[in-house]
């Protein structure tokens, strides 16, 4: 179709997952390589097969692209070269809430030239939100990334969790710049829910090592600890709506248990 | 007739080190104490102590016992496994500036506990971590100890330790970085600084026996560090056995350092500067230094370790940061002496 | 009590430097250990210690292999005091002297009374009693010399292996050091000590073994060892003859006479003074 975009290269893993699930395929020329990382992604399945670049400015011109994609915060060395080419490209923002989220959607599926399919994915989050029941009890929660790093109120996280009808802890303990709470800090914020990555073995690392702190396991003996991947989290998308249903359905197993 | 002479001699060497290992385990204590009660959330620390007597493994209990009191016991483990193998390898070596972190010992202790974590081989096997540090940490000591036997200098040891802490520190960033994990390369940090931030119990049964067993055979080696103060050949007519003495040394180096900096990283410089300063209290020989050298190491870990919990800056600095800005210069003023006395 | 070699070879690196030595030195004799440069001295007091392991024949200690004695026996029967040793760190003289009193310690003790006299008695026969306190670094090579010599005393072994113990010596000390030595030979000590000095080892030894190339070239009483061939063969030296008002006689190295082979190469490096 005459206008739209068929050489559409993504710089951000978030926009990758837009890209992948509103555009053609043929009309995707190159994903991040974070998108192919189903520990990450939520396209992993989608992307298989499709070019992957690192960002680098001289793979991105090779390319040709006629639409380039980029992420607020990732390859700006990048964004900037494609700017001074007179070739700026589309730069995503980070949403604060679900508004966010489904402007973002209608965005990227207008760039891409199927604005149907941004309306219908925008339809289906807010299908799955309606069907949520939150709990009855307005339940602490405290939500735990590798390193400790947690939802910072104020985030789409944060609204997450409120959308779920649960308080986020992380508001009342110190976080440092970079928004990891220390250990035992989230310990002590007595949490009622603790949210954790889902428990994929996966490769070591010390960061994800803390997340198996004997403390922790402790909690989770104490059935407090919830497993939602982290690649639900990440990126503003339809699959946001899925985090919330699962917050509400770990609030709801674990009212009952805490009010006897 | 020589009574009050042999009273001086007998006496004021052996009661006052007594008095200062008395007084450094004192400190240590305390200071564990201390670290127990800093944090960074409000803990009442009697309760917990009450909830986890009374086996309720309440969240305050659980905080106590899992995190306050690992870090602080990792600090002084550490901490002594650190200061008495400085002691041991300066007497050892006859060089004052040894220390396992300046030899490289202690970077080669990270790459090898490197590559056993971000390898898996530590998922599969618990004991494979220390076992990777030793590994590392007993191949630097062998190499040192060579280059010792060939008569290498001060000068020359440094050289070779600056070599090996190089290479040992760029393989392991280029381990990290062929990690799979997408963290790992950012956790280099932590190998090459220390940090006994968010540790756990597991990790102090994990060093304990080796740490242990390390340290009863750098221990065992005390009379002869004195002997070989007058050489080896002295040393050896003393009846002696310098090889088992340097079996004993190399590997009792390696467990301490190489199990320690496997749960804590390589924190440098506490080797180097604790003998020094435990000296002018105990005198030159060498073996009265090594317990001293032990108890002030960790003392001066876990003073580090409060340091850096009590600065206001998050994260919290590593503590390689802080016992490298008292280490660097204590160094550099020691070779500045030892250039002007030669 | 007495220590003996046999047929004792030792190889360093492929070099034959003991080829064939056989002496003894028993309780109460004061044996000279002489000879030039690079002749095997300080190598056969090490064979002698056991420091240093023959290719052929033993050491034996009252007829007993020294292989075949603990290293803690030997150390107490055996002490040594090394060439140019050094004092690695700033100790005090008294805990210097001390280190002799280590074969005797038992483990985990402290020195003992008898620990304690022994070191007094070693430093005042060494003369360093009044330097007790001093350390390493404030020591003139004297009284390091004689420091070490005192922490070789303090042993009281029944042999004690001295290699050039007078030589960074002042004359003053020199003769005190020899008077020492031959007095505790005299007490029941065997002593063999390697000496440069020809005066001084005729003056006070029982005894001189000269050694040259590797092999025993004399091993008699001073006036029989340091015949004129032999002092010119072995040393390339003349001497001069006298005798003292008491009809003791001495020699006086005077002359150089002829090459001396072993001046040009120091096989082993084992023997530089």
């Amino acid at each position: 179709m005459p206008g739209w975009p068929s050489r559409i290269v993504s710089l951000n893993l978030c926009a990758d997952e837009l890209v992948l699930r509103l555009a053609d395929r043929g009309q995707v020329a190159a994903v991040t390589y974070l998108a192919g990382d189903p520990r990450g992604s939520t396209v992993a399945a989608q992307a298989a097969g499709v070019p992957v670049t690192r960002g680098l400015a001289e793979e991105i011109v090779a390319l040709k692209p006629d639409l380039v994609i980029a992420g607020a915060f990732t390859t700006r060395t990048t964004v900037g070269l494609l700017k001074r080419i007179g070739f700026p490209p589309l730069e995503l923002g980070v949403p604060a809430n679900f508004d966010g989220v489904r402007a973002q959607i209608r965005q990227v599926a207008a760039a891409v030239g199927h604005p149907e399919r941004g309306e219908a994915m925008v339809a289906e989050l807010d299908a799955t939100l309606a069907r949520v029941v939150p709990a009855s009890r307005r339940l602490r929660v405290l939500v735990l990334r590798p390193n400790a790093f947690t939802v910072s109120p104020g985030s789409l996280g944060d609204a997450i969790i409120r959308a779920a009808g649960l308080v986020n802890v992380a508001a009342e303990i110190g976080r440092d710049r970079t928004g990891s709470v220390p250990l035992e800090a989230a310990a002590l914020a007595d949490a009622d829910l603790v949210v954790v990555d889902a428990g994929e073995t996966g490769t070591p690392s010390l960061a994800d090592a803390l997340l198996h702190h004997p403390i922790l396991e402790r909690l989770r003996a104490q059935g407090r600890t919830v497993p939602i991947p982290n690649r639900l989290w990440t990126c503003p998308g339809p699959q946001v709506a899925e985090v919330v249903v699962r917050l509400a359905a770990a609030a709801r197993a674990r009212t009952p248990m805490k009010t006897p | 007739m020589n009574a009050p002479m042999s009273f001086v001699t007998r006496t004021t060497p052996q009661a006052s080190s007594r008095r200062l290992v008395a007084g450094l385990v004192l400190l240590t204590a305390i200071l564990i104490v201390a670290s127990v009660a800093v944090g960074y959330a409000a803990l009442d620390l009697p309760a917990a102590l009450g909830d986890w007597l009374a086996g309720r493994s309440t969240l305050p209990a659980l905080v106590l016992m899992e995190l306050r009191l690992p870090r602080a016991l990792l600090g002084a483990l550490v901490g002594f496994s650190l200061g008495l193998t400085g002691a041991v390898m300066q007497g050892y070596l006859r060089n004052p500036l040894a220390d396992p972190g300046i030899l490289g010992i202690s970077s080669a202790a990270a790459l090898g506990a490197v590559v056993v974590f971000y390898g898996g081989l530590a998922g599969s096997l618990t004991l494979a971590l220390p076992l990777g540090g030793i590994a590392g940490a007993a191949l630097a000591a062998l190499g040192v100890n060579l280059l010792a036997a060939r008569g290498t200098g001060t000068l020359g040891l440094i050289l070779a330790g600056v070599g090996l802490s190089s290479l040992a520190g760029a393989l392991t960033a280029l381990a990290l970085n062929l990690a799979p994990n997408p963290y790992a390369a950012l956790e280099i940090v932590f190998w090459l600084m220390g940090s006994l931030a968010d540790r756990s119990m597991d990790h102090v049964w994990l060093c304990l026996p080796l740490m242990i067993l390390g340290w009863i055979l750098m221990l065992s080696t005390a009379r002869a560090l004195d002997a070989l103060a007058l050489g080896e050949d002295t040393a050896a007519s003393l009846g002696f056995d310098l090889v088992s003495v340097r079996i004993r040394i190399v590997t009792g180096a390696a467990l301490a350092v190489g199990s320690g900096v496997a749960v804590s990283g390589a924190i440098g410089f506490v080797g180097l500067v604790v003998p020094h300063l435990v000296r002018p209290l105990v005198g030159a020989r060498p073996g009265a230094s090594l317990w001293p050298s032990g108890l002030l190491g960790a003392v001066l870990v876990l003073g580090a370790d409060l340091v850096v919990r009590l600065l206001p800056t998050r994260p919290e600095l590593k503590l390689g940061v802080v016992t490298a800005l008292v280490g660097a210069p204590f160094l550099i003023a020691l070779l500045f002496r030892q250039g002007r006395g030669r | 009590m007495r220590l003996s070699a046999e047929e004792l070879r030792v190889r360093l690196q492929d070099r034959s430097i003991l080829d064939g030595v056989s002496l003894s030195v028993e309780a109460g004799e004061f044996v000279g250990l002489v000879g030039p440069n690079g002749a095997g001295k300080t190598t056969l007091m090490r064979a002698l210690a056991g420091l240093v392991p023959p290719s052929a024949g033993h050491v034996l200690l009252d007829g007993r292999p020294l292989s075949a004695i603990s290293r803690d026996e030997r150390a107490r029967r055996l002490a040594v005091l090394v060439q140019s040793a050094g004092i690695g760190w700033p100790m005090r003289v008294s805990e210097v002297v001390a280190l002799g009193r280590l074969p005797h310690r038992r483990a985990f003790a402290g020195p003992s009374e008898a620990d304690h006299a022994a070191v007094a008695r070693a430093m005042a026969r060494a003369d360093v009693t009044h330097l007790r306190e001093r350390t390493e670094p404030s020591l003139s090579s004297g009284e390091r010399m004689r420091v070490l010599l005192a922490r070789a005393l303090a042993v009281e072994a029944e042999i004690l292996l001295a290699d050039e113990p007078i030589t960074a010596l002042d004359p003053a000390h020199q003769l005190d050091a020899m008077s020492l030595l031959r007095g505790i030979s005299r007490a029941g000590t065997g002593v063999v000590a390697v000496l440069h000095d020809l005066t001084l080892a005729a003056r006070f030894c029982d005894r001189l073994v000269v050694l040259s190339e590797g092999r025993i070239v004399a091993d008699a009483r001073p006036a029989l060892a340091l015949t004129d061939p032999l002092l010119r063969a072995a040393f390339g030296i003349t001497v001069l003859r006298g005798t003292d008002a008491d009809g003791t006689s001495y020699i006086l190295p005077w002359h150089r006479s002829g090459r001396l082979r072993e001046d040009d190469h120091d096989p082993a490096g084992q023997d530089r003074s």
